[in-house]
C-alpha cells in the first residue's frame, strides 16, 4: 500500500466529508461511539477469483457496504441510506471501487506474497504425559505443536501403529498474534507395557511428516534396571569374596600367636 | 465469506481513547499499523517493510474523514451506545513450559467492544512492566475486536501470573490466572534411579571387596614347623 496506491480509500473516505459535519462541536461524553471502515479482499485459488468489500460500521451495526460482486453501494440500515444514494450517483467513485479488485487486491497480494502467502514456518513438536505415567493407570498424552505458519496443520495420534480416533481432544488452532500458531492435541490412554504412542504432524513447512514417539515402558528402561542390578550383584559378589578371604586370613593369623608363645 | 486468503484494511475512530486506529492484516495477522500519535508506520515483522511502503501521512485524512462522519451520524440520528459484553480472556504460554527456560505468556482478549481497554500483567499480585508488549486492536468476529498482550518470563515453580483486564463491560477488573503445572516426572526416572543406585552400590562393593582381598594378612606360615626339634 505504497504512496498513491490506495486511491479507492481516498475516494471513499474523502467523500465522507460533509459541510454540515463541521457545524458539530466535539464534546466529552461518558458514552463511547465507534465507527469502523473496513476494506476486505477475498482471494480464492490465488488471485483467480477476487472479491472486494468495503464496509461501514457504526458501533456494532454495519450500515453500508460496497461489494464488487454487485458493483454498487448498498445501504444495510437507515444510517446508510443517504450516503448510498449519493455515492451511487458518482460514476467516478463507482469506477474506482469496481477497479479495486485489480488495482488494489491483486496488486497487494502479489507484492506481499513472499512474506504472507508463501510464508512457511515449520512446527516444533513436543510429547509429554499430563501426569507421571504409571502402567494400567489412566493418563493424558499431550502433543504440543508450536510456532508454525500458516495455520494449516494435521495432528494425529497413533497407538502401536494404529490411528486413535476416540479419546482425542484438541485446543483447536490457537493464534499467537505474532504470525505464528500453536495447537495441542491430547489423547486419553491407559499405558500398557510396551505400548508405543506416536504423534504424527503434517504441515506445509515440513518436507515430510514429523512423528514423535512416547513409549509406555521402553526397553531402554529395562536395560537401565538390568544394568543397575548387574552392577549391584557384581559389587556384592566381589565384596563377599573379599570379606571371606579377609576373615580366613585373619583366623590363620590368630592361630599363629599361640605358636609364638610356645 | 469463503476464501483461501483474506486481506483487510481496517480503520476505526471513536469518541473515547484511543481515538483512532489504522491497520492492515493478512489472514488475520497484522502486517502494519499507523501510530497516529507519532504519525509513523509500524511493521509487525521487519521483512514487511522491505516490500511495502505506507506513508503514515496518508492515514490521517482517512481518520479525519471518519471522525467527521461519526459526528454526523451522532448528530443526524438518535443513536445510543451499544451495550457492552464482557470480553473473553485467555492466558497461555507460547511454548511448552520448562523450569528455567525463557518463554512468553500470551494474554488474548477477544470479542471486545468497544475498543477501550486497560491491561496489566501481575506477577505474584504485583504489576509487571518490563518485558511486556502488545498488539493493536485487531478485527474479530461479529464486527468486534481482539487484542494480544505478551509477557516474557522465566518459569519458576513458585511464581504465579495474572492478566488483569479493565473494560467498559466489567464492574471490576477481571483477572485471568496462570501458573506452572506440577512438573511431570519422566517415565524413566525410576529406572534411572535404580540403575544409578545399582551402579554406585556395585562400584563401592567391588572396591571394598578388592581392597579386602589385597590387604588380607599373611598367616600361612607356622614358625613352630620350622624350628629344629
Amino acid at each position: 500500500m505504497g504512496a498513491g496506491r490506495a486511491p479507492w480509500v481516498v475516494a471513499l473516505l474523502v467523500n465522507l466529508m460533509r459541510p454540515d459535519s463541521f457545524m458539530v462541536e466535539g464534546r466529552d461524553s461518558p458514552e463511547d461511539f465507534v465507527i469502523q471502515a473496513k476494506a476486505e479482499c477475498y482471494f480464492t485459488n490465488g488471485t483467480e477469483k477476487v472479491r472486494f468489500l468495503v464496509r461501514f460500521i457504526f458501533n456494532l451495526e454495519e450500515y453500508l457496504h460496497f461489494d464488487s460482486d454487485l458493483g454498487f453501494f448498498v445501504a444495510l440500515t437507515e444510517l446508510g441510506e443517504v450516503d448510498a444514494d449519493q455515492w451511487n450517483k458518482r460514476l467516478d467513485l463507482l469506477e474506482t471501487s469496481r477497479a479495486a479488485v485489480n488495482m488494489v487486491c491483486r496488486q497487494e497480494y502479489k507484492l506481499g506474497a513472499p512474506f504472507t502467502v508463501e510464508r512457511n514456518v515449520p512446527p516444533e513438536v513436543t510429547v509429554y504425559p499430563e501426569r507421571t505415567p504409571l502402567l494400567q493407570q489412566h493418563n493424558l498424552l499431550l502433543c504440543s505443536v508450536t510456532d508454525f505458519y500458516p495455520g494449516d496443520i494435521s495432528v494425529r495420534w497413533f497407538r502401536n501403529g494404529q490411528e486413535e480416533r476416540s479419546g482425542v481432544m484438541s485446543t483447536g488452532l490457537v493464534r499467537n498474534g505474532d504470525w505464528t500458531f500453536q495447537t495441542t492435541v491430547m489423547l486419553e490412554m491407559i499405558p500398557e507395557l510396551g505400548d508405543v504412542y506416536s504423534c504424527l504432524v503434517e504441515h506445509p513447512g515440513l518436507l515430510r511428516p514429523v512423528s514423535v514417539a512416547w513409549v509406555a515402558q521402553s526397553e531402554y528402561s529395562w536395560e537401565k534396571i538390568l544394568s543397575g542390578a548387574a552392577a549391584f550383584l557384581l559389587g556384592l559378589t566381589v565384596f563377599l569374596v573379599g570379606a571371606v578371604i579377609h576373615l580366613k586370613a585373619q583366623k590363620a593369623s590368630v592361630e599363629t600367636q599361640p605358636g609364638n608363645e610356645d | 465469506i469463503k476464501a483461501e486468503h483474506v486481506a483487510t484494511y481496517d480503520i476505526f475512530v471513536q469518541t473515547q481513547h484511543p481515538s483512532g486506529e489504522c491497520m492492515y492484516a493478512f489472514d488475520g495477522d497484522e502486517q502494519f499499523y499507523v501510530d497516529l500519535d507519532r504519525e509513523e508506520t509500524v511493521w509487525d515483522l521487519p521483512e514487511f517493510s522491505k516490500v511495502y511502503a505506507f506513508d503514515a501521512q496518508e492515514a490521517l485524512p482517512y481518520i479525519d474523514s471518519l471522525k467527521n462522519n461519526l459526528r454526523a451520524l451522532i448528530q443526524r440520528y438518535n443513536v445510543t451506545q451499544d451495550p457492552s459484553e464482557p470480553p473473553e480472556v485467555t492466558v497461555f504460554p507460547k511454548n511448552p513450559v520448562e523450569l528455567g527456560q525463557p518463554n512468553v505468556l500470551i494474554c488474548h482478549i477477544d470479542r471486545l467492544f468497544p475498543p477501550v481497554l486497560n491491561v496489566t500483567w501481575l506477577r505474584n499480585g504485583q504489576p509487571v512492566t518490563e518485558g511486556t508488549s502488545e498488539t493493536v486492536f485487531l478485527a474479530s468476529t461479529e464486527l468486534r475486536f481482539h487484542k494480544f498482550h505478551y509477557l516474557t518470563f522465566i518459569p519458576t515453580a513458585q511464581d504465579v501470573y495474572d492478566c488483569r483486564v479493565e473494560h467498559w463491560s466489567l464492574d471490576q477488573p477481571s483477572l485471568s490466572h496462570w501458573e506452572m503445572q506440577e512438573p511431570v516426572q519422566v517415565s524413566e526416572t525410576m529406572e534411572t534411579t535404580v540403575c544409578a543406585l545399582g551402579l554406585v552400590v556395585g562400584l563401592v562393593g567391588s572396591v571394598v571387596g578388592s581392597a579386602l582381598i589385597v590387604r588380607a594378612p599373611h598367616g600361612g606360615h607356622n614358625p613352630r614347623t620350622q624350628e629344629p626339634l
